[in-house]
């Protein structure tokens, strides 16, 4: 996850849920850089709710 | 020759960043390009003269750090840490540029001659970042130029300051961490062994760095050289990591990641902007489910319905000239001169007459398709589906390269991390309708049978495909890890990439698989005249007769499609003696040859590729799998319409 820049502190959006328990598309609100991850990876991720900006 | 008279450049960068479309922006289109991550998966080089000087480029294929994980990364670090590169061009995306500056400051950390190619330069001014070129060079000690490669934009000012950087002294301003990492780099550098010093030809704070970040390579190649030495660093690994309650595999890495938002903050300024552009509310619509679905299922009809029309169309204008010839080709001469005339004249038409007219238009879809950037969507929409069948979601992205052709779309299979998704995917591609494939249903069942049962056999492709790779997941259970992946934005397909791009896959069908269409049509011409035919029609009617309930006379063909596909096709003309295929075999055989002629075992250039990518026992497999899984189907279609 490091290479795509998704690490501790990183402000994330979550954009969608792909059908069929398929991956979620994030975006990266630092660079703007668009990322789907599955959700057995982002399941060990752990992730709190911030104020929207 | 004076060596330098040659300098290497190497393109490195981010996936997705833009380097095969710079290598063929400056050496003429030579090198497949897309707009998603793992396009290129090997390394291509080439010679190219610039400004009377000879350059030796190469396009390495896309990682995200120096820490690989699949094998096209691991291609990437190889070359870079070979050191054969006089100087390397670090194309970034600067759409993405604080992220993309992460693998640039690994670069500067090996201490090779380095410039930036500030790449989508325009992207990132849409997305509002100014980039401060000036302050850039002063805190890195590297030079950046804007780029926009798909137009050739600045790219001749980067390859000027290429060739001065490779010829003079290098001086990079090299990342200053923290005073606690800084001291645990110096710590190690005292102990630093002349057995390291004169065994590696590395920077000695580069080696120290991957290290610590846990680089198992190089761990390995230090352990063996020193084991003291190794023993040493792993301990203030271990100190670093405590000192900062971070898990020893990420402390290194967030340190240099601070390095770089800081970086970035020094030298770009962003400026939000609010609401979404057309781009991004068509983006929008395609990666909601519905829209989503809609769009794929849309998207696909439309490619090879647009095929075969267009196909249909200037098929239709071109047979009468071509009929007309062939039939004073056929009235020339007599004997077995006769025979390989007609061979010859039949071998050129099949090509300009059914191959071309069905090919060019799914190639210039495909095209457009691959450009866009649709594909990673794809891959998102359909993961959670592929995962139920066994498969990786990233498979999504070679299967559906497999629509265009089987050799390119088993090589992206690299980009599957592990060995199982690998190899699931390599096996289930040779059961994708290539454009070989696909010219053979829009001609065979487009014509004969109409769009129900075309779509038909596609839709039945599908549920083949997913079908083995499904029994090929139960054989070997296990856990895939997730996708993890890039979603690039959505790109305008440029109207001259495309061209370049339709032209180099025409070429290939020009001047390799023409020229054998035209050999084996007179080959067969040959054969049948000596009666050669009729030994290989006995030897193969166990299935095309008993089984298929097809014709002796198909067993020729399906022998020479081994070799090209469309082969099957255009020798079945000629093999039956007749263009009009109808009069010959009824609708049942037509469905059950096209059906069996999409599934059975892959052609010489996709088993030749399964060999170089995953060894003989995997081509072995796939030949078996593949033959024995299209005799099962097509086999099963004929003798349930036996009954009727």
């Amino acid at each position: 996850m490091d290479g795509f820049g998704l690490r501790e502190g990183k402000r994330i959006r979550l954009i969608m849920a792909a059908p069929f328990r398929g991956p979620l598309l994030l975006e990266d609100l630092g660079s703007g850089a668009r990322i789907m991850i599955g959700r057995g990876m982002a399941e060990t991720v752990e992730v709190s709710r911030c104020e929207s900006s | 020759m004076n060596p330098r008279d040659e300098i290497v450049i190497a393109l490195a960068g981010q996936p997705n960043c833009g380097k095969s479309t710079l290598f063929n922006a400056v050496a003429g289109f030579k090198v497949n390009t897309g707009n998603f991550a793992g396009t290129t998966v090997s390394f291509t080089e080439t010679k190219v003269f610039f400004e009377g000087r000879t350059i030796r480029l190469i396009d390495l294929p896309g990682t995200y750090s120096i820490s690989s994980h699949d094998i096209a990364e691991k291609v990437a670090r190889d070359y870079l840490l070979s050191g054969n590169a006089d100087v390397i061009i670090n194309v970034v995306d600067t759409s993405l540029l604080s992220r993309s500056l992460e693998f640039t400051i690994q670069i500067l950390e090996m201490n090779i001659p380095m410039v930036i190619g500030l790449n989508m330069y325009d992207e990132a001014i849409r997305k509002g970042i100014e980039i401060d070129l000036a302050g850039l060079k002063t805190l890195t000690g590297t030079e950046a130029y804007p780029i926009i490669a798909v137009e050739g934009s600045g790219v001749h000012e980067l390859f000027e300051a290429a060739l001065r950087i490779a010829e003079s002294e290098f001086k990079p301003v090299k990342p200053v961490y923290d005073r606690d990492v800084e001291e645990c780099i110096a710590d190690i550098t005292k102990r630093y062994p002349p057995a390291l010093r004169s065994g590696l030809d590395l920077d000695e704070r580069f080696l120290i760095i991957r290290l610590l970040e846990m680089d198992e390579d190089f761990e390995k190649t230090v352990g063996k050289l020193d084991n003291d030495f190794l023993k040493y660093v792993l301990k203030k690994r271990q100190e670093l990591a405590e000192i900062h309650n971070w898990p020893e595999s990420g402390v290194f890495s967030s340190h240099r990641h601070a390095f770089v938002i800081d970086l970035f903050e020094q030298i770009a300024r962003v400026s939000r902007r609010d609401g979404m552009d057309l781009r991004e509310r068509i983006d929008h619509f395609i990666i909601n489910p519905a829209g989503g679905f809609t769009a794929i299922i849309g998207l696909l009809l439309f490619m090879f319905y647009t095929s075969f029309k267009l196909g249909d169309i200037i098929s239709g204008l071109i047979e009468a000239p071509l009929d007309a010839l062939g039939q004073s080709v056929r009235g020339m001469a007599g004997g077995l001169a006769s025979i390989m005339m007609s061979g010859l004249y039949d071998g050129m038409v099949a090509g300009a007459g059914i191959v071309l007219p069905y090919l060019i238009p799914l190639l210039i879809l495909m095209a457009i398709l691959e450009d866009s950037g649709l594909l990673p969507r794809i891959a998102f929409m359909v993961d959670g589906l592929l995962h139920r069948f066994g498969l990786h979601g990233k498979s999504a992205v070679p299967i559906i390269l497999g629509y265009g052709c089987n050799v390119p779309a088993i090589m992206a299979a690299r980009g599957l991390e592990y060995e199982r998704d690998r190899i699931i995917t390599m096996l289930i591609i040779p059961f994708i309708a290539c454009s070989a494939r696909t010219v053979i249903i829009l001609a065979l069942a487009g014509k004969y049978l109409g769009g129900v049962y075309t779509t038909l056999i596609y839709i039945g492709n599908i549920m083949v495909a997913l079908a083995v790779s499904f029994g090929l997941s139960r054989l070997h259970v296990d856990m895939a890890p997730g996708i993890i992946m890039d979603v690039p934005p959505l790109r305008r397909p440029y109207l001259h990439l495309v061209a370049n791009k339709v032209w180099w896959r025409l070429r290939e069908f020009l001047f390799f698989a023409w020229p054998v269409i035209v050999v084996s049509s007179v080959a067969l011409s040959i054969i049948s005249y000596i009666g050669v035919d009729r030994i290989i029609d006995t030897f193969l009617s166990p299935v095309t007769s008993t089984i298929l309930n097809l014709p002796e006379q198909t067993g020729i063909t399906l022998f020479l499609g081994i070799f090209r596909k469309e082969l099957t096709l255009l020798m079945l003309n000629q093999s039956l003696g007749t263009t009009n295929i109808a009069s010959i075999l009824s609708n049942v055989q037509i469905f059950v040859l096209v059906v069996f002629t999409v599934l059975y075992i892959p052609c010489v250039a996709t088993i030749s590729t399964l060999w170089k990518e995953g060894g003989w026992k995997i081509a072995l497999y796939s030949i078996i799998l593949n033959t024995s899984v299209a005799i099962i189907v097509a086999g099963s279609i004929a003798q349930i319409a036996k009954l009727f």
